[in-house]
């Protein structure tokens, strides 16, 4: 092979791993279900929304559960709690469960985030709120960013960590699980977060 | 002397065969180092914030309304910043985007906002939340703000 080709070929290479080298990071986070982008992967000319993912707060609609007890739903809605709820936090564990009849002046086509459900624990001075949401179908196609970095969960799942939010819970990470947006909320330090993240079950 | 077609042919080959591939990769590696620091052109300092407010207008007439700023110091003249506000509106069980707006702004120092708000006529105590989206040329990427929600009366 000439030098002239060897050259070349080099360059080819090089295109080659640069341009899947940018594609990757620029690929979608998505679920197929919910279009979450990464944030570092957004672009310029395409901010992606930042959707709240936390009911406001209000003490009135908290209803105080079991300890350690699975949390049901009066429906059949879908409720995202600790799989298994440590000691400390069992302390006070309190639901809400938003009434979604609401949700019946809203089109499709609007953009909006149901709050299913809220379930709070509490105990040796930390509080840990774990939510469910479901984006309308107009809000799942757009784009969003639901944290300001990407992590990996011990056990793979994707999700987003954001530190120092306004309020008393300034630690969160979100994940998507099939048509639904997982937050956990607390003042807890986030590696300790990152841990309660992964053992979040959805009944 | 002028040069014949025959050397300026060999000329040609000469250079293609030899030096356009060393030329090429000098050419790529200065245009590398030159667009370099322009295209990472980091400010020294920036910062981003949402926040949020409801005001009477007029009687009857309320607005809510948010603010969603990026900041910038001691950057390049060409530096550049947008920001999208978002602002949401709390209906007992739904957050609903009710508003969006943009603004950028360019130079060493600067600040992005932007203002989305919504009129409010007899409306009944609500919380809402303005939400920020901020990419610019001095940072990767996609930075957010997330604002407290507020209520209005």
């Amino acid at each position: 092979m000439s030098k002239h080709k060897r050259i070349r070929n080099l360059a080819i290479v090089v295109l080659v791993v640069l341009g899947t080298g940018t594609a990757l990071a620029g690929m979608a986070r998505a679920t197929g279900l919910i279009n979450a982008i990464n944030p570092e992967a957004a672009s310029v000319s395409m901010p992606a929304i930042v959707p709240p993912l936390l009911a406001p707060p209000s003490d009135e609609g908290y209803v105080p559960q079991p300890g350690t007890a699975k949390v049901s739903a009066p429906d059949d809605r879908s409720v995202a709690q600790l799989g298994n709820v440590p000691a400390d936090l069992a302390q006070a564990v309190s639901a809400d469960f938003p009434d979604l009849t609401t949700k019946d002046a809203l089109a499709d086509s609007d953009t909006y985030y149901e709050i299913l459900s809220s379930i709070r624990y509490e105990g040796n001075g930390h509080t840990v709120l774990v939510t469910t949401a479901r984006p309308s179908p107009a809000a799942a196609q757009q784009a969003a960013v639901y944290g300001d970095r990407s992590i990996e969960l011990k056990d793979g799942t994707v999700a987003w960590l954001t530190v120092g939010l306004p309020g008393d819970l300034p630690n969160r990470i979100v994940f998507p699980k099939g048509d639904l947006i997982i937050t956990i909320v607390s003042d807890l330090p986030h590696t300790d977060l990152e841990n309660l993240a992964a053992d979040i079950v959805v009944h | 002397m002028l040069p014949t077609s025959k050397s300026i042919h060999a000329l040609v080959r000469l250079v293609s065969r030899t030096q356009l591939s060393k030329l090429l990769c000098v050419a790529v590696i200065a245009l590398g180092l030159v667009s370099l620091p322009i295209g990472t052109a980091w400010a020294a300092s920036w910062s981003v914030n949402s926040s949020g407010y409801c005001t009477l207008w007029n009687p009857g007439h309320w607005i809510a309304g948010g603010s969603s700023r990026l900041s910038w110091g001691g950057g390049w003249p060409w530096d550049s910043g947008n920001t999208t506000g978002y602002l949401w509106r709390w209906n007992g069980s739904n957050w609903i985007q009710s508003s969006t707006a943009f603004g950028s702004a360019s130079g060493a120092a600067n600040v992005a906002s932007a203002s989305p708000y919504t009129d409010i006529y007899s409306p009944p105590s609500i919380w809402w939340n303005e939400t920020g989206a901020h990419t610019a040329s001095f940072f990767s990427g996609q930075q957010n703000s997330y604002g407290s929600n507020f209520l209005c009366p």
